[in-house]
């Protein structure tokens, strides 16, 4: 790395990339090590308070401390909002990573990152100030259905925690997939799986454990611009000094999965995930093929007019293995889905479905097969308001994991589910964790909202599920270095949003993108491959032969023996 | 745009032929057993 200042401005130069700050100008370059630019970086960021928008009012020149492998560079600015404001640059061989430093009391709305409001410079005049791009393709790990890989870097995307039914919201598969955008300079390509050509250029957040406050983070793209926000909702306190989630650029990356995995390595290099690796004690039954009923039950719906949730029953569910008994086809894990349960938020059978759900579960394993409970993340549902996190109208939105009540309810919930002398299940198939809490008139009982909150949930599930069963297997689809001890498995999620089928979407080379990112993300967990729902009988067959390829293969419809 | 809830496989409906419950018992099978993918005959 070499380091140079002279009057024109300040210059670091390592073998991945060029950084300069020319002298008296709010926003420095990012080139290549040949000078092809990637982007001017804007300087001046806003956090925002919950009674004062953050605006930078002056910005002093570049602080250099350089160090054997680290060079440190730290730009103080006066703020509208905030009592003490510097932006820190800390650059290395292969990467840089830029935080915001502030003192001052507040709640915290959103933070822009790369991008926010200046008036420091009489020169540049007054206003938003965002970043300024010189590539053209965008690559966001959060997958539609059915999706592009990647979109025009003019367009907004966001790597979120949240989603389900409704406009705008069909983006729940991976809740969330790994903090990294990716960029290339060329344009997308028509082929909607397709790539352009690299180099590319990675974005990913860096967040010490407990301090994922916020709920998205989100690119923010426009005419040859370009910035970040975090949305931490009102909901993270600061008092005192605070440092902000730093933005990692990681340059010259082959191709955005290789971007994903260079960003992990950087989180695990400063101990902020847990470090990848392969558990060497892990049950064999955990890679057994699974059978799912819910592509049954919902055929049957549809047939009879009635929800589909509605035929979980052990009568269904015994015709269903019937039937692939009758074909041959023996999966070693059975997934009992929606909805077994009497009510979602507690773990209790409904007694007119499951009569005995305990002797459902020991039939099967009688055959050798074991028993995953399909459970509804974060539903209230039969669960006293005060365990939850609540509205301004007092109405529950969600489980609250951080109510100690709801707490020691959960616990005793797995041992019923899992325990020997319960049902003596398996494990879990985690779904709508995209159904967390978000908003800023929202109560909950700790301090822990957005990522961490979403976290606290699924820890303790892992945490309370293991207890009851050792061997428990707990199945999310939260693909998420900072995930990977908090569940077994990472499934796929559904290949189509329902309400906006596609016709003509390549399952095969979608699914195939997204167990890349999941093993990108997470590379010592199994990928459950998921099978719901195709477009077609065609398509079926194809994906078919992709599944082993791609982690544990997955049967999620079967022909009823009376249809 | 019609609903697509109704499958035997896929939001098609197209139900799955003795064909493919074979195809299925073979493909599982070679997964299990660590062998490459079965190839459609």
């Amino acid at each position: 790395m070499r380091i140079s200042r002279t009057r024109a401005g300040l210059s670091v130069v390592t073998g991945a990339y060029r950084l300069f700050f020319p002298a008296g100008r709010p926003f420095a370059t990012l080139d290549d090590p040949t000078g092809r630019p990637w982007a001017q970086l804007a300087l001046a960021w806003s956090a925002h308070r919950l009674d004062a928008l953050d605006e930078t009012a002056a910005m002093e020149d570049p602080e250099v401390t350089e160090g054997p492998a680290v060079t440190t560079i730290r730009v103080q600015q006066t703020s509208s909002a905030w009592q003490g404001k510097s932006l820190l640059v800390e650059c290395r061989e292969d990467e840089l990573s830029l935080w915001l430093e502030l003192s001052g009391e507040g709640a915290l709305t959103d933070l822009h990152l790369l991008a926010g409001y200046s008036s420091a410079d009489e020169r540049y005049g007054s206003g938003w100030f965002p970043s300024e791009r010189f590539f053209e393709t965008l690559f966001s790990p959060e997958p539609h259905g059915p999706e592009r890989i990647v979109r025009p870097a003019g367009t907004t995307a966001a790597i979120d925690i949240v989603g389900g039914p409704g406009p705008g919201r069909g983006h729940w598969f991976f809740t969330p997939p790994p903090f990294c955008f990716a960029f290339a300079r060329d344009a997308p390509p028509a082929d909607p799986y397709g790539l352009p050509s690299g180099p590319w250029l990675a974005a990913g957040l860096l967040t010490a454990p407990g301090e994922q406050g916020f709920t998205a983070f989100a690119y923010e793209g426009g005419e040859e611009t370009f910035g970040f926000r975090l949305q931490f909702e009102g909901r993270t306190r600061v008092s005192g000094a605070w440092r902000s989630p730093a933005l990692v650029l990681l340059p010259g990356r082959a191709d955005p999965y290789e971007a994903l995995h260079a960003h992990r390595r950087s989180l695990e290099r400063r101990a902020l995930v847990p470090v990848a690796r392969t558990p060497t004690d892990r049950p064999a039954w955990w890679r057994e093929p699974i059978f799912c009923g819910w592509g049954a039950q919902v055929h049957l719906a549809d047939e009879l007019g009635i929800r589909a949730p509605d035929l979980c029953t052990r009568e269904r569910y015994d015709g269903f293995m019937a039937t692939l008994e009758e074909h041959g086809v023996f999966p070693g894990t059975v997934v009992i889905d929606d909805k077994w349960q009497a009510s979602y938020g507690r773990g209790e059978a409904d007694r007119g479905r499951w009569p005995d759900l305990r002797g459902w579960v020991a039939q099967r394993h009688a055959r050798g097969q074991h028993v995953l409970l399909w459970w509804k993340a974060w539903d209230p549902e039969g669960l006293p308001a005060e365990w939850c996190v609540r509205n301004a109208a007092g109405r529950a939105v969600a489980a609250d994991p951080t109510s100690a009540a709801y707490q020691a309810h959960l616990e005793a919930t797995l041992q019923l589910m899992l325990g020997r002398d319960g049902y003596d299940a398996d494990g879990l198939k985690i779904d709508f964790t995209a159904s967390a809490p978000s908003g800023p008139g929202l109560e909950a009982a700790g301090r822990e909202w957005g990522v961490e909150l979403l976290h606290a949930l699924l820890a303790l599930i892992h945490r309370s599920s293991k207890a009851a069963k050792a061997d428990a297997l707990i199945v999310a689809h939260a693909p998420n270095p900072y995930f990977a001890d908090v569940a077994d498995m990472m499934r796929l999620n559904d290949m189509l949003r329902l309400e906006r089928v596609v016709p003509g979407t390549d399952v095969v080379r979608q699914m195939s993108h997204r167990a890349k990112v999941a093993a990108a993300a997470c590379p010592g967990l199994l990928i459950d491959t998921d099978d719901w729902q195709v477009p077609d009988l065609a398509a079926w067959r194809e994906y078919l032969l992709a599944q082993p390829l791609l982690g544990v293969p997955c049967l999620s419809t079967t022909r009823p023996m009376w249809a | 745009m019609p609903l697509y809830y109704t499958t035997h496989v896929g939001v098609t409906g197209e139900p799955l032929g003795e064909r493919d419950y074979a195809d299925l018992r073979e493909s599982w099978q070679a997964y299990r057993l660590h062998l490459p993918p079965v190839l459609r005959k």
